[in-house]
């Protein structure tokens, strides 16, 4: 006796399963095609959501180690006049307060409008100046200006949304200059979530404005010199003892609501593809129904030859779980295929699958071999306790 | 019936009723009908469609319970049986080969055989005891052939030898000679006496062939539910 | 003869299908329970995205969308409008209301040592000002000089009722007492709310930084500022034109596309219960061989046996998209209420999506079925006798 057939010997309801399930050909692969595409359907959810999460989230990359700093709009003691910008003497308490870490203030001035150099306004970009960008940013091309320098260098969105490469002219005009600058440079995409919303931004050096004044602050601390979290501390101790005057916001918290918004939203969509999972189920049941009408006089058999009710009950449930095998056997490397493509589209790594992401196939699998042995229990009894001398009649 | 003389019956039925509610109305299937199966014994029912041969041969095989009366097996009512003791009982005691023989058609001749000990995780025992019964019927040389490849003569053998496996003390069989020419049909009745004699097999067939019921030791005729003559 | 039997003569396919279809019901209802699965899944995600849709569009309208806002263009020596700016707008935009604002920031000095920065709106008239935003309580004058009108939510945030007194400076100029007389309703929100709106005429100048052309519709809207547009920005940017319209118009493209993602989501469970429907219908006609075999025998052809089964399927599939429909229609009525605010509002949108599942759930039926037809009806009857 061969080994295969020795081993197989043990697990006797599988053999029988497996060969009434060939029995059937095409409507067992109607039942698994049917999985096949629910597992599909809930695991390209999952793996397409973590890919569009991480493609959005790398927009924080750069922001490791980053708090920002602003302005509360209406400070608690309504003493001071607020509005809305950081002084020179605050920055400079930043920096007293923040130690060793980086203070990089933030200019966005009033009234900023670009140009292009046929003179159209590009009204949804906005102006934005902090001495080296390059701390955060990544350039697609051209190079940072100095920081005196007349060059400027835009984000993703507003070169390619207005043919402007490097070498270009753009005029940029705000409350203190209007003035002609080259195109230096131009960002990688960001993404949406960027916390200084640099794919829509123009980044004026510093050098440009005379008096520059300060709408908000960077606070980067080397993960080597200190903690984020102390340097918070003491920026919210130096400022916010008595009365609250700025607000302080770790760019990690942004992230972290950003990620959990859209585990949520995947969470959403994954239901939706569920449903058909749902559906699948019930095709298990109508395939296992028709399948236990046909052979009602061999599974009586069985319970004359000694079969009991759990004996037939589990030979049928296994029938269905084969089926589910199956789907699953087919749909998970059809999901792994499917992430990859999207991995390579939006991460530009194929194998840039995240724990998460194969957490999801794995959900997937894991309901669509549930589903099968779901769908499989009500045929399953019925066959189970039919008597068998009406099933031989 | 019995004499004391003879041997304890393995089976004994009394003032045995079945009902059945078909339809609003009930049928009486058997009418009072006693019995005593004793080892060795070859019994042959006989009578006219309807007259509730095939629901003695249930009743017999446990796989049903009387209406009314006692059915005793060892001296224990069976009707106090739950499901899970009859199952057991009759994978233990009871062999049956039915007239349509039932081959499950997945299965090869051999599988076929091993079904009803295919649970019992003993695959290299069963494929022995499978593959000797196979060849003690003749069809050595069949045996990884499927249902559909098998003559009607030689899918009656491999039902009978299926019915073995678990070596019963009672075989029932329906019409186990219907569908077959005279010399298969002898050879099955030939296997019947063999197992009689070296193994003390009870056997009970349900008939309509006057052939069968002359190689009897014993002819239950049953009209309308109840034994007559 | 009966009336139902002659009714059922003029439709024997029907009658043959119906008949069919209830000799498997078990299986039958299973696969009709598919359909509906995925008929509820896309009716209830696109029906209800279309009330959010709505909803949202609503709000945006009364939130200004039937206005054109104008403001100064950089090609403008100057940057605020004048009346005689004005009055040319007016001209460009006939006998449409036009109203005129301006916005400081100014000090609110609620104690001799203490103020705090209000956002004001300079408006010409009450009229002006009633055209723009719902007065919740108090009384607007005639005459508006010393009076303040403030919004709910800097009137709630502060305590101030009509009659409470507010003394406001604006740059370098004195400080003005003003009596607060009326409260606005909420929401204010929208292009050019403040906290506290100022007559005109409290201005010195007279220079507006804003204008409002307030219209009928968005429809309109949109055509009065292509006028405005085409009037004053022909070879310079005189003014900036801005309605909601194109605003509009971007939301609704958005959501119309995550819709159609989502309901794409919802679809693939039809298709596998197109699957389920298949499996059905290919079982159905494995089971009736013969009696298919029989039929050709005595002359129905081809087409014949491929209608007698596709309407089987597209029984089945009516049967499931119909219940789909109206399991759909009460979990479509809660989005309706929750953003309609009437639970029988439905948009035509909505119906649309309603329509399109059951179309689509009888249409996968038909599909599916297909298969299984061919493959019965193309078998050689002497064959399928033959079993």
């Amino acid at each position: 006796m061969r080994l295969l057939a020795r081993l197989a010997g043990y697990v006797p309801t599988v053999v029988l399963a497996r060969r009434n399930v060939s029995r059937a050909s095409a409507r067992s692969a109607l039942a698994v095609v049917a999985v096949v595409i629910g597992v599909v359907a809930v695991g390209g959810v999952g793996l397409g959501g973590e890919a569009f999460t991480q493609n959005q989230l790398e927009a924080y990359d750069g922001f490791g180690g980053v708090a920002t700093v602003s302005q509360l709009d209406y400070p608690d003691d309504g003493a001071a006049e607020p509005n809305g910008e950081l002084s020179e003497q605050e920055v400079g308490r930043l920096r007293q307060a923040a130690g060793s870490a980086a203070v990089i203030p933030v200019v966005r001035p009033a009234n900023d409008t670009v140009r292009t150099p046929d003179g159209e306004a590009l009204f949804t970009v906005r102006v934005v100046s902090m001495s080296d960008p390059s701390r955060f940013y990544e350039l697609r091309s051209g190079s940072f200006p100095a920081s005196s320098s007349r060059a400027v260098v835009v984000g993703s969105r507003v070169a390619e949304n207005n043919d402007l490469a490097v070498g270009d002219r753009v005029t940029v005009s705000t409350d203190s200059f209007a003035r002609s600058f080259r195109v230096a440079g131009v960002l990688k995409g960001q993404g949406f979530s960027d916390p200084l919303s640099a794919d829509r931004s123009v980044f004026v050096p510093v050098g440009q404005f005379d008096d520059p004044t300060y709408d908000e602050a960077l606070v980067q601390v080397d993960a080597q010199d200190g903690s984020l979290d102390e340097t918070v501390e003491r920026v919210e101790t130096e400022f916010n003892g008595r009365d609250r005057s700025v607000f302080v916001d770790r760019v990690s918290d942004q992230r972290d609501q950003r990620a959990e918004t859209f585990e949520q939203i995947n969470l959403f969509l994954l239901g939706l593809g569920a449903v058909s999972l749902l559906v699948a189920a019930v095709t298990i049941t109508n395939t296992m129904l028709m399948s236990i009408a046909e052979r009602e006089g061999e599974l009586g058999v069985l319970r004359a030859v000694g079969y009991g009710t759990w004996a037939v009950l589990r030979l049928v449930v296994v029938e269905a779980a084969l089926l589910g095998v199956a789907g699953v056997a087919v749909g998970v490397p059809l999901t792994l295929g499917i992430g990859a493509a999207v991995n390579h589209a939006l991460l530009g790594d194929p194998l840039a699958f995240t724990a998460t992401g194969l957490r999801y196939v794995a959900l997937g699998a894991a309901l669509g071999l549930g589903i099968a042995v779901f769908g499989g229990l009500y045929p399953a009894w019925r066959a189970a306790t039919r008597e068998p001398v009406e099933a031989l009649e | 019936m019995a004499t004391a003389d003879e041997p304890e019956p393995i089976l004994r039925g009394q003032d045995v009723v079945r009902e059945y509610r078909t339809g609003g109305q009930t049928v009486r299937a058997l009418d009072g009908v006693d019995f005593a199966i004793r080892p060795a014994e070859f019994v042959a029912v006989v009578g006219p469609s309807g007259s509730g041969k095939s629901t003695l041969l249930n009743l017999l095989g446990l796989l049903d319970v009387p209406t009314s009366g006692r059915v005793e097996l060892g001296g224990e009512d069976v009707s106090t049986f739950d499901q899970g003791r009859r199952t057991r009982t009759r994978k233990r005691d009871v062999g049956f080969i039915f007239q349509s023989y039932y081959l499950i058609p997945t299965l090869t001749a051999l599988e076929n055989v091993e079904v009803p000990r295919l649970l019992d995780r003993t695959p290299v025992e069963t494929r022995e005891r499978a593959t000797e019964l196979l060849e003690r019927v003749g069809l050595g040389d069949r045996l990884d052939h499927a249902p559909d490849e098998l003559s009607g003569g030689q899918k009656q053998r491999v039902a009978t030898a299926r019915a073995l496996i678990n070596d019963p003390n009672l075989l029932l069989a329906d019409e186990p000679t219907g569908n077959l020419d005279r010399d298969t049909g002898d050879s099955i009745l030939d296997l019947f006496d063999d197992l009689r004699t070296e193994q003390d097999v009870a056997v009970v067939t349900v008939t309509h062939d006057e052939y069968v019921a002359d190689a009897a030791d014993r002819v239950v005729r049953l009209i309308d539910g109840e034994v007559r003559g | 003869m009966s009336l139902r039997h002659r009714l059922g003569g003029s439709v024997p396919v029907l009658v043959a299908a119906v008949r069919n279809v209830s000799r498997a019901k078990l299986r039958s209802a299973l696969a009709a329970a598919a359909i509906l699965i995925g008929v509820v899944s896309i009716a209830v995600v696109g029906a209800g995205g279309e009330a959010f849709k709505s909803g949202q569009l609503q709000r945006v309208e009364s939130q200004g969308a039937t206005n054109v806002y104008v403001f100064p263009g950089p090609d403008r020596e100057r940057e605020y409008f004048t009346r005689e700016d004005l009055a040319e707008i007016q001209e460009t935009v006939g006998t449409t209301g036009v109203v005129a604002t301006t916005t400081r920031d100014g000090q609110w000095h609620r104690r001799s040592d203490r103020s705090e920065q209000v956002s004001l709106n300079y408006v010409e008239s009450a009229a002006a000002l009633r055209a723009i935003t719902p007065v919740a309580r108090g009384e607007l004058p005639s005459t508006w000089r010393r009076q303040a009108v403030v919004s709910a939510r800097f009137a709630s945030d502060h305590g101030l009722a009509t009659g409470d007194r507010l003394r406001i400076s604006t740059g370098d100029e004195s400080v003005q007492t003003y009596r607060v007389v009326a409260v606005l309703s909420e929401p204010t929100g929208g292009v050019g709310s403040a906290e506290v709106y100022l007559p005109a005429r409290a201005l010195d100048d007279r220079q507006y930084d804003r204008a409002r052309v307030l219209t009928g519709s968005a429809d309109e809207a949109e055509l009065t500022a292509a006028l405005l547009r085409e009037e004053f920005n022909e070879r310079r940017d005189r003014l900036l034109v801005f309605e909601l319209t194109s605003l509009l118009r971007l939301f609704t493209q958005v959501v119309n596309g995550i819709n159609t993602f989502l309901v794409g989501i919802g679809a693939i469970s039809l298709v596998v219960a197109g699957v389920a429907i298949a499996n059905t219908m290919l079982m159905a006609v494995i089971r009736r061989r013969e009696e298919i075999g029989v039929l050709r025998a005595v002359g129905y052809s081809r087409g014949a046996v491929v209608r007698i089964l596709l309407a089987e399927a597209g029984l089945i599939g009516a049967a499931g998209a119909t219940a789909g429909v109206v399991l759909a229609l009460p979990a479509v009525m809660v989005a309706n209420a929750a953003f309609l605010g009437d639970p029988l509002a439905f948009t035509p949108g909505a119906v649309g999506y309603l329509a399109a599942a059951f179309a689509f759930g009888v249409g996968i039926s038909l599909l599916a079925g297909a298969y299984p037809a061919w493959r019965a009806a193309n078998e050689r009857p002497v064959d399928a006798l033959r079993g």
